[in-house]
């Protein structure tokens, strides 16, 4: 009970702590900072994109990443050409086992 | 508006640069103190009321005087500390992917006490845990509590500036205290337990 009264009042003093406070001031020289930024106005966002993307960093991780994804391509359309290159050998492997099938039932109705 | 401050929004129009330097140092005050109470750093406050002032310079021609100037300076102010605080938030989010990186990202977003360079020496420290819970509550009912016991703005004038009804700022405000008397209470109980387990 008595802490409750006491965190009551300590609330009431939080909270009128701020009663004569008084206005905070900038620092000095306020208005030539402001003179310069309406000379040198503060880039758009393109210009920070075009610059983020002209850093050093930035272009070697691009230029690795086209890189990677260039070989990936070639690497999986070469295992793609060699798979169905084999499909195709094992295409044409059963044909000819159907000829030699055939061949052999000729040979069977000639005998 | 006023005969003096009708006639310096007119040159200011105009692209006076002598009334643009009175205008900054009229509502300089006014405007930082608005912004680091708002984001609760000296820094930033700064950062924000040079760009309230350049965009007063930029877009005075759109001011129509409706309202007072300072209502119009309040509502900039209001909007880009607002905006600098979600940016904040986002960049906050982010932070663990830059340690991933090995950079200390989340040092720089690591919440320090927050002393208002106003307050007397005596109320410090309740200060900085008002300004604390002040971070915790909904930003309009933030708002509306700063302006009335930081700026000392009556509920009309809140009213006015925050677009809505005085009933509404009258509600605000009742529901700021509530949430602030809410958030100091678990403050206080949770810096009881901590000094419990440190004895």
């Amino acid at each position: 009970m008595k802490t409750d009264d006491n965190n009551e009042k300590q609330i009431e003093a939080i909270l009128n702590s701020i009663d004569n406070i008084q206005r905070a001031s900038p620092a000095p020289y306020l208005h030539t900072r402001i003179n310069a930024r309406l000379n040198n106005p503060v880039r758009n966002i393109w210009e920070n994109i075009s610059s983020f993307i002209s850093r050093p960093v930035v272009m070697v991780a691009g230029i690795c990443l086209i890189l990677t994804i260039n070989i990936s391509v070639l690497v999986v359309k070469n295992t793609s050409t060699a798979g169905a290159f084999t499909e195709r050998s094992y295409t044409i492997a059963g044909e000819d086992d159907e000829y030699t099938n055939l061949a052999t039932i000729d040979n069977i109705e000639t005998q | 508006m006023n005969q003096s401050e009708e006639e310096l929004i007119k040159k200011l129009k105009q692209g006076e640069q002598q009334a643009f330097s009175t205008v900054v140092g009229l509502y300089q005050d006014m405007v930082y103190n608005m912004a680091i109470s708002i984001v609760q750093n000296e820094a930033d406050a700064e950062d924000i009321t040079q760009e309230v002032f350049v965009q007063v310079h930029q877009s005075v021609k759109s001011f129509k005087g409706d309202s007072k100037f300072s209502t119009w300076l309040y509502r900039i102010t209001i909007a880009k500390a607002l905006d600098h605080d979600k940016k904040r938030k986002r960049k906050k989010r982010f932070a663990f992917i830059q340690n991933l990186f090995g950079e200390n990202g989340e040092e720089q977003f690591t919440p320090i006490e927050f002393n208002h360079p106003g307050v007397q020496l005596e109320n410090k420290e309740n200060a900085a845990a008002l300004f604390k819970a002040l971070k915790q509550i909904p930003d309009n009912q933030r708002i509306a509590f700063t302006l009335n016991k930081i700026e000392g703005l009556n509920n009309h004038e809140i009213a006015v500036i925050m677009n809505t009804s005085f009933y509404a700022v009258e509600s605000l405000l009742a529901r700021a205290k509530a949430n602030l008397r809410k958030n100091l209470k678990n403050y206080l109980q949770l810096s009881v337990k901590n000094s419990d387990y440190e004895n």
